[in-house]
């Protein structure tokens, strides 16, 4: 089964699909589905809820219809040239000229031979001015449902969920930016047929200046960052936003809690995985979206969101709570944290040694055994590198939820001062460096603890209102280091497993290029590098940078074997056109990713 | 920027680019001296050829690399079509690796 790593198909012998199952059921495996087929050319209906924004729906109606066209091949008929494929339809002229009159929506969107068959639901949630809205729409080609009194995105979306006689509906929120083959990388995931709903990474729909729309740009909670994942509490994705999501209809049941008007996506995809659906995270299919950038919108949104915490910990216990530790763990940060680091080390030694005893067993080592042996570098790596590792964590649970409490401590408490400076500080900058973002690292720390302020206060407002502590409680577990279950953060791989057979994954050959057979060894062996290695740096290579800078010809670059090439990224950000060859759809994609971000972000 | 990268899922020895089509054909960490020639070829008129890649000086340290992902002694500038100038071709100090950079002729002089 080594090969399922680097994307060989799994036999379909019930043994091995049942392990693949697991694999994937725990986080370890994801899914290839690039290449894939989509079964049946399932419909799909789309349901934007709304309630007057008329430019932001004119927008996202737009990119729907500009989706469409690309699908469709109309750019080839000379449609794209009389530049309504990038009409933008706010601009209010091209809304009124364009679609209704040259009836592109429906050809875009509904007409016959297209690659995928669109309709559009926009529900009206108590509009102030039902009349305009219901203008843009139609202009649009979209149907329009009229909720005549407000009820909330759930209400809304349900109301969309009910009128849909497809198979899967992809619910979008208003302030999202469709781009063409949106829904490309998505509905291969339905030929699963446990798969209940799919969401696509959320992005910037434009790059942002400010110092805050730079933050958001590149730490939005809405973006569930570059790596897929299964989505459930607890594993790297534990949620999905609910602002774009295609949901088979057949598992979506009645649809969303009606009476939460924040948080309802979150229970939502939960009780999906709870009731046995598989719920994926894609981030190979990206949402431009407009995100709140105005300090006091931002970090009022922020507290909505932390009210939340209590109705879903109420709703799915243990689900959301601040810090999941080992009580080994909890127990060395807390000595440390209380001035006596010494402690704190005798504590880790301590269920380090009692973990190694037990892998000692596994291993078939004795016992005690050398500090070379593999049952100590495990326990090594286990607990005494998870007690390091929960720094991150720790802090974060301080900053989002606990401050309101350690600040008073580390007034009244000298020693505590510092140990709590550092902890809160350790997850921002640890994050900035996993980021990267084009904003200092002063401003981006600054940012990311209002951020975490803003949630904590809504965290404990939402305690207040519902009469519970829950989710200010952390869950300490096991009597030892090695009694935690396996999660994906264990096995923190971004391995891939093709559960189909498919050939040609990637895309389209230029220049000659023969699809990569699916057993290649070049291309499994570099796709394991890149699928399990740290993020890339995409450092272009000094010769790159040296060739670029000597005088050239007009006309595009090519890079050969270019893997997640910063050097394609440099060309690029000088104006050539570059091609980008390499045998691992891995890299490519991971070059693909990033070169979008700069876009969203330059 | 991605609308300026076109991502090509490929196996080099299989590829065949339009010659003389690039301002710049790089490739860094790769050899086989097939696709070196294909690539010199898809150079265009002016252009740069930009490559770096492994000596066999490099198998000691890394046993698994075969003898035909290496660069032999004067490679890969003896094995430059006509029409082409050589820039720079050297080795990087202390990493058994070699880069090379080379002109091809302008068709007009």
């Amino acid at each position: 089964m080594t090969g399922w790593w680097s994307g060989m198909p799994v036999p379909g012998n019930p043994r091995a699909r049942a392990l693949a199952r697991r694999l994937l059921d725990t986080g370890i495996a994801h899914p290839v589905v690039d290449g894939l087929p989509v079964a049946g050319q399932p419909e799909v209906t789309v349901v934007i809820p709304v309630r007057d924004r008329h430019a932001e729906l004119a927008r996202c109606l737009a990119g729907l219809a500009d989706a469409g066209l690309a699908d469709a091949g109309l750019a080839d008929a000379g449609l794209a040239d009389a530049g309504l494929a990038d009409a933008g339809l706010a601009d209010a002229g091209l809304a009124d000229a364009g679609l209704a009159d040259a009836g592109l929506a429906d050809a875009g969107l509904d007409g016959p031979g297209l690659a995928r068959a669109l309709r559009v639901i926009v529900v009206d949630d108590g509009s102030g001015d039902p009349a305009a809205l219901r203008s843009v729409a139609e202009r649009a080609g979209a149907s329009v449902l009229r909720r005549p009194v407000n009820g909330g995105p759930a209400a809304a979306r349900n109301s969309g969920l009910a009128a849909a006689d497809s198979s899967l509906v992809a619910f979008l929120d208003s302030d999202c930016v469709p781009g063409p083959g949106w829904l490309d990388a998505l509905l291969p995931h339905f030929a699963d047929p446990a798969v209940g709903a799919v969401a696509p990474r959320i992005v910037p729909h434009e790059a942002g200046r400010t110092w805050l729309a730079r933050y958001e740009g590149a730490s939005s909670t809405l973006d569930m960052g570059w790596r897929p994942s299964i989505v459930r509490p607890g594993s790297r994705v534990p949620y999905v936003p609910g602002a774009a999501l295609v949901v088979r209809k057949q598992a979506a049941g009645t649809g969303f809690v009606e009476d939460m008007q924040v948080g309802e996506d979150v229970d939502f995809v939960w009780r999906l995985g709870a009731s046995g659906w598989r719920v994926r995270y894609e981030p190979a299919a990206t949402m431009g979206h407009q995100h709140r950038v105005r300090l006091r919108e931002w970090f009022g949104r922020r507290q909505d969101y932390g009210t939340s915490a209590a109705t879903l910990e109420l709703r799915h216990p243990g689900a959301v709570r601040p810090l999941y530790a080992s009580i080994w763990t909890a127990a060395a940060w807390l000595a440390a944290a209380l001035g006596r680091p010494g402690a704190g080390a005798l504590v880790t030694g301590t269920g380090t040694a009692l973990l190694a005893r037990r892998l000692a067993r596994v291993t078939g080592e004795g016992w005690p055994r050398p500090a070379g042996s593999a049952a100590w570098r495990m326990a090594a790596s286990q607990a005494a590198g998870g007690t390091l590792a929960a720094a991150r964590p720790l802090g974060s649970a301080i900053s989002r939820t606990w401050w309101p409490v350690a600040l008073p401590a580390a007034a009244a408490v000298r020693r505590l001062r510092w140990p709590l400076a550092a902890l809160v500080l350790v997850p921002p900058l640890l994050d900035w460096l996993d980021r990267r973002p084009p904003l200092d690292p002063p401003r981006y720390v600054v940012a990311r603890l209002l951020d975490d302020a803003g949630y904590s206060l809504g965290v404990w407002q939402g305690c207040g209102e519902r009469r519970t502590v829950r989710p200010l409680l952390p869950v300490l577990r096991g009597r030892d280091p090695a009694s935690r279950p396996l999660s994906a953060q264990d096995v923190d791989r971004p391995v891939v497993s093709r559960f189909m057979p498919s050939e040609g994954a990637g895309r389209s050959p230029a220049d000659g290029a023969r699809p990569v057979p699916g057993d290649h060894p070049d291309r499994i062996r570099w796709n394991t590098r890149y699928g399990s290695g740290p993020a890339p740096s995409f450092s272009p290579n000094p010769l790159a940078a040296r060739a670029l800078a000597l005088g050239l010809p007009g006309g595009p670059v090519a890079d050969l074997a270019c893997g997640p090439s910063g050097a394609a990224l440099l060309a690029a950000a000088n104006g050539r056109r570059v091609t980008a060859v390499d045998v691992s759809e891995v890299a490519l994609r991971l070059l693909g990713d990033q070169a979008r971000r700069r876009a969203w972000t330059a | 920027m991605d609308g300026l990268i076109t991502l090509v899922h490929a196996d080099l020895s299989a590829w065949s680019p339009e010659p003389c089509s690039y301002a710049l054909v790089l490739c860094t960490g790769f050899w086989l001296a097939g696709v070196f020639a294909a690539a010199a070829g898809a150079v265009a008129d002016g252009g740069l050829l930009a490559w770096e890649a492994f000596t066999a000086g490099a198998r000691r340290a890394r046993p698994g690399l075969q003898p035909e992902w290496c660069l032999a002694p004067g490679e890969p500038a003896s094995l430059l079509p006509p029409g082409f100038g050589v820039l720079d071709q050297s080795d990087l100090p202390g990493r058994d690796q070699r880069l090379l950079l080379a002109r091809r002729a302008s068709a007009i002089q």
